[in-house]
């Protein structure tokens, strides 16, 4: 593919930019891409692809949601590219248009549960859980890698994404960028748009939920706080 | 110092564990009673194995989120901005701009702006039909501005001698500049003496007939006069003209407005600067 082989050469001089500056280096970025430039609109892509995907993993819980959901965040964010300001956090409009998409893909999959007579939202979670986890099987992936530890992985991730299934969706969203992606708390309130005394209260929440939800799931019955 | 307690510290313990504690005094308070309490320091642990278990397990994605899969995701996302591309025109910023004016903010600022246009014309309307109907009144017309009569007359007294009389009509105009002349006016003005028997005189100027008169002009002539009209004079109070037009008393001003109801007049009268020069000094 063209564009992609155009991507390739783009390497030079961006990549020891990327670590220095990160901030320039989306902003030389957006600026092309504005200009017309796919190479360095599918750059972009290449940075921040798996960070995308895994925020979108997290909060739908399943494989294909999050690719659904990756590919609406890239065409959202080449729709509003005019938007975005050279002095913004490009990573934060990033996460910002992720968990929105991803709230948007929630709701779409609440409306078609309830339509379509599945039952609970937490059923059809499961039920895409499962398919998840079936197309992430060991017989899927490198024959080289351990299958017992594939499975465990695989049982922690499914406990994990019911436990996270059960939190509202203003808490797992604020959990997943605090804990998984690593945001401070400032940070998070940024994506969310909302006041750092209220995501620690969200985290707090969640947090508490998880541990029990967790203790439960691997029986131990853990004390409640 | 004082340890928290243990229902307290339970409450900070899910931000402790991350060290999300907003003020480091909190954090120390907790650490302090954690380093006594026994249950609390148990349940910071299961936080803690939570934790753990929450990044081992969303840590690091299934493996089969692998090269492929996220060339497919650039590969539909590439295809999907081409296949617009040949719908729309690039995002260049003409299109931007045009697009920007389906935003919602715009949209909301469009709509307030135009219903204050709205009220505005309204509001505007409104004051035009009661300035129609004011109009009406005082002219048994309409929306149509009725003739204006203007007449100034002077009266004279003392030596008897007749000067002639002044009167000028104006046509009314519906120009925004002639607003007074919209309102039919009969302005007479009228030379008078200290109270003796006066040998009034009345005179009407036709504006047609350049009769030679000598006169000062008239302070509310200028208002009054319609564009392209020569100005009117009359004549001075207190001394003998050149054309043997003589006033003995200073001037008193009578301007009667003449409304088109024939029952309504406006009469001001009021003293010219010549009177006011004319008074003896006390």
């Amino acid at each position: 593919m063209t564009a992609m082989m155009a991507a390739d050469d783009f390497e030079t001089p961006l990549d020891t930019t990327v670590a220095d500056n990160a901030r320039e280096h989306f902003a030389l970025l957006v600026a092309r891409a504005r200009a017309g430039d796919a190479a360095a609109f599918e750059r972009i892509m290449l940075d921040t692809e798996r960070k995308v995907v895994a925020t979108a993993w997290r909060m739908l819980g399943n494989r294909e949601d999050a690719r659904d959901a990756a590919q609406e965040v890239y065409l959202r964010v080449y729709k509003y590219l005019d938007r975005f300001k050279p002095e913004q956090d490009f990573n934060g409009w990033l996460y910002r248009i992720t968990i929105n998409v991803c709230r948007d893909a929630a709701r779409k999959r609440r409306g078609a549960t309830s339509g379509g007579g599945v039952g609970s939202g937490g059923e059809f979670f499961a039920a895409r859980m499962d398919e998840g986890e079936r197309a992430a099987t060991p017989e899927r992936v490198s024959p080289d890698t351990n299958a017992e530890e594939n499975a465990i992985r695989a049982q922690q991730r499914s406990m994990l994404m019911s436990a996270l299934e059960t939190l509202p969706e203003k808490e797992r969203a604020a959990l997943v960028l605090r804990d998984l992606e690593g945001l401070t708390t400032e940070e998070v309130a940024r994506v969310l748009r909302s006041r750092p005394v209220t995501v620690r209260s969200q985290i707090s929440s969640a947090r508490t939920k998880l541990k029990i939800h967790c203790a439960r799931l691997l029986n131990k019955g853990g004390r409640t706080a | 110092m004082k340890s928290m307690r243990c229902t307290r510290v339970e409450k900070f313990l899910p931000l402790y564990v991350a060290g999300d504690l907003a003020g480091r005094r909190a954090e120390r308070h907790v650490a302090r009673h954690l380093a006594t309490c026994e249950r609390c320091r148990g349940l910071a642990e299961e936080y803690d194995a939570s934790r753990d278990f929450v990044r081992a397990a969303a840590g690091t994605l299934p493996p089969d989120f692998d090269d492929a899969f996220y060339a497919g995701i650039r590969r539909s996302v590439l295809a999907e901005i081409k296949r617009e591309h040949t719908r729309l025109a690039p995002p260049s910023p003409t299109f931007a701009g045009f697009a920007s004016l389906f935003n919602p903010r715009f949209a909301y600022a469009a709509s307030v702006a135009l219903l204050l246009i709205a009220i505005a014309a309204l509001s505007l309307q409104s004051y035009v039909g009661r300035k129609s109907e004011i109009a009406g009144a005082t002219g048994g017309h309409t929306g149509t501005p009725a003739a204006t009569t203007v007449s100034i007359k002077t009266t004279a007294r003392g030596d008897g001698r007749t000067v002639a009389p002044v009167e000028k009509t104006l046509a009314a105009t519906a120009s925004k500049e002639s607003r007074q002349t919209a309102k039919p006016l009969s302005l007479k003005r009228r030379a008078g003496g200290s109270g003796n028997a006066q040998d009034e005189t009345q005179r009407s100027l036709n504006f047609a007939n350049n009769a030679p008169v000598r006169a000062r002009r008239n302070p509310l002539a200028p208002s009054v006069a319609a564009p392209g009209e020569h100005t009117e004079q009359i004549a001075s109070s207190g001394g003998s003209s050149g054309d043997g037009t003589t006033n003995a008393a200073p001037e008193v001003s009578r301007i009667e407005i003449q409304t088109s109801d024939p029952n309504i007049r406006i009469i001001w009268l009021s003293p010219g600067p010549d009177a006011d020069a004319a008074q003896p000094l006390k």
